[in-house]
């Protein structure tokens, strides 16, 4: 369907105007869909690298404190790990990725960097669950990274979305609207201009004709 | 000793009766290879522990069960053992746990109500009150003075590891008194084979969380370190630098030296504590056993006690294997034996 629109040598010009800008658009809009999705693609790597592999430890650590869970009571367990001994402050921030603003985290430990960061003494306590506190340890910086990487994953995957709706749109229906108008409106002017010059040359016709 | 070994003819003769009561190989292994938690709750509601489960609601409320049990165990020689000090001095290791709790919980500002537990010689409101006042004259001089110590130390370095150990420390150092000065020869042993066992895995630990750090380990291994049993603290200080295959070839003369041995050997193997803490258990479970031939003393009516602590062990991890579907056979592997 094209655009009603009077077709005047104006309103041909301004259409003109109009269709090189969404060409230049839609151009531009499918440049940055190329990035994103390349962007996108090192990211969804990383985070499926990730992903598995904190899956994996995670599953290997709550192994492992199952076991210790089951040789002490409840309490026993509660006790070894209620006190912290490492604490973790996180600083949130934004880095920029094609103009789509995604989650930047900071962590650093909180207070000195004592020996061990066990937090309960090995006399009354399973061995098991050594492992597992000192994996769980490795894995925050890791499950930190993922988080990020996740949210950036799905923040990019929105934006290349809409800039693929933005490409889509431009590309199969404003320009091709655009270029029909354009054409409508150069036919109608030929068409006005052909009827113009027939019409001058009857009238010329009808002048020779009277011989005036 | 207080008193003499004839007071506990009675009470003797009550464990002896109870004992026939705690659950058999059978039992326990018939509960591992259940289909869920809930069936092998039911095949435990067989037991004495029948009236007990009709009581909960779902097989996660389990831990409930076991927590009366012990209480439970504690109630009973309150009430029939003729020197209740000496029985109670195996349950001294609640008051202890709770004692780590309420002080953590103290420098933390939290609320730590629901994870004390009941069956320690003081109750837990007064255990409350005690360490909100700063006031432990009524435990044992040595627990009472590293209470105090622990709390120094946890406000000086805020190392909540620190509190763990040095009432680990006082509490075996009390018990190896405490057991000397009443001349009880054979609880002495046992607690000391327990210091024992407890330093060669503290020992096997501290080689691997410090592993390539030997100053921190030195370090660590006096602070987790407990007194009580035969090995020296200066002794593994010393094997720290060795192979541990040379370190467990050391106790191969000790009554206990193959648990060592396969323990290493299994944690060589599969980087797991498990065996090693399974045959520690069954150790100094066997060596209870040898109060069947003692006819009168604390002594059964301690080793009643283990085998109850045994037996509430291997129904938690029945439990925590079925709850979890770990394999039958898996929940198997890590079961210890039992006293019955």
């Amino acid at each position: 369907m094209e655009i009603r629109v009077n077709p005047t040598r104006m309103e041909l010009n301004r259409l003109k105007q109009r269709l090189a800008m969404a060409v230049r658009g839609h151009k531009l809009l499918k440049d940055k869909r190329d990035e994103l999705m390349r962007q996108f693609m090192i990211l969804v790597r990383r985070n499926k690298e990730l992903r598995e592999e904190v899956e994996e430890r995670l599953a290997r650590s709550f192994q492992k404190f199952m076991i210790a869970r089951a040789v002490m009571s409840a309490e026993a367990v509660e006790e070894a790990i209620m006190f912290p001994q490492v604490q973790l402050e996180i600083e949130l921030g934004t880095q920029n990725i094609m103009s789509v603003h995604t989650p930047k985290l900071k962590w650093k430990q909180v207070g000195e960097t004592s020996a061990s960061i066990y937090p309960y003494g090995f006399a009354e306590t399973s061995g098991e669950l050594d492992d597992s506190i000192s994996t769980l340890s490795e894995l925050l910086p890791r499950l930190l990274e993922l988080a990020e990487v996740e949210k950036a994953v799905n923040l990019l995957a929105d934006e290349i979305e809409r800039t693929r709706r933005r490409v889509n749109a431009l590309e199969y229906v404003m320009i091709p609207e655009l270029q029909r108008t354009v054409r409508y409106i150069t036919m109608k002017l030929d068409e006005n201009e052909r009827a113009n010059l027939t019409r001058l040359m009857k009238v010329k016709d009808i002048v020779q004709a009277k011989g005036i | 000793m207080k008193g003499k070994r004839t007071d506990y003819a009675h009470s003797v003769t009550r464990v002896r009766a109870l004992e026939t009561g705690l659950l058999d190989k059978g039992k326990i292994d018939r509960m591992a290879e259940a289909r869920d938690a809930a069936e092998a709750l039911k095949i435990l509601g067989e037991t004495a522990y029948g009236a007990a489960i009709s009581r909960i609601n779902s097989p996660f409320e389990y831990e409930a069960i076991l927590r009366n049990e012990i209480a439970a165990v504690r109630e009973l020689f309150w009430k029939m053992s003729p020197h209740p000090e000496l029985t109670d001095l195996f349950f001294l290791k609640y008051d202890v746990l709770n004692l780590k709790i309420l002080i953590k919980g103290k420098y933390l500002e939290q609320e730590v109500d629901d994870i004390l537990v009941s069956s320690g010689t003081i109750s837990p409101e007064k255990m409350t009150a005690m360490v909100a006042e700063g006031k432990f004259k009524e435990l044992p001089p040595e627990i009472a003075q590293a209470a105090e110590e622990a709390q120094k130390a946890l406000e000086e370095t805020a190392d909540p590891q620190l509190v763990d150990t040095i009432l680990d420390k006082a509490h075996y150092a009390y018990l190896a008194r405490f057991l000397s000065e009443q001349d009880l020869p054979f609880l002495r042993d046992f607690v000391a084979l327990q210091a024992d066992l407890t330093n060669i895995k503290s020992f096997i630990r501290v080689r691997h969380v410090a592993e390539d750090d030997s100053l921190q380990a030195r370090e660590l291994l006096r602070k987790v370190f407990i007194p009580g049993g035969r090995l020296e603290l200066d002794f593994l200080l010393a094997q720290l630098d060795e192979p541990l295959t040379a370190f467990a070839d050391r106790f191969s003369r000790d009554p206990w030296g193959y648990v060592v041995a396969d323990g290493v050997a299994a944690w060589e193997k599969e980087g797991s504590l498990t065996t090693y803490e399974k045959l520690a258990d069954n150790f100094l479970l066997n060596y209870m056993k040898k109060t069947r031939l003692i006819s009168f003393g604390p002594e059964p009516l301690v080793a009643y006690f283990w085998a109850k602590e045994n037996e509430v062990k291997l129904i938690r991890i029945v439990m925590v294997g079925k709850i979890n579907g770990l394999p039958a056979d898996d929940i198997k592997e890590r079961l210890r034996d039992v006293y019955a």
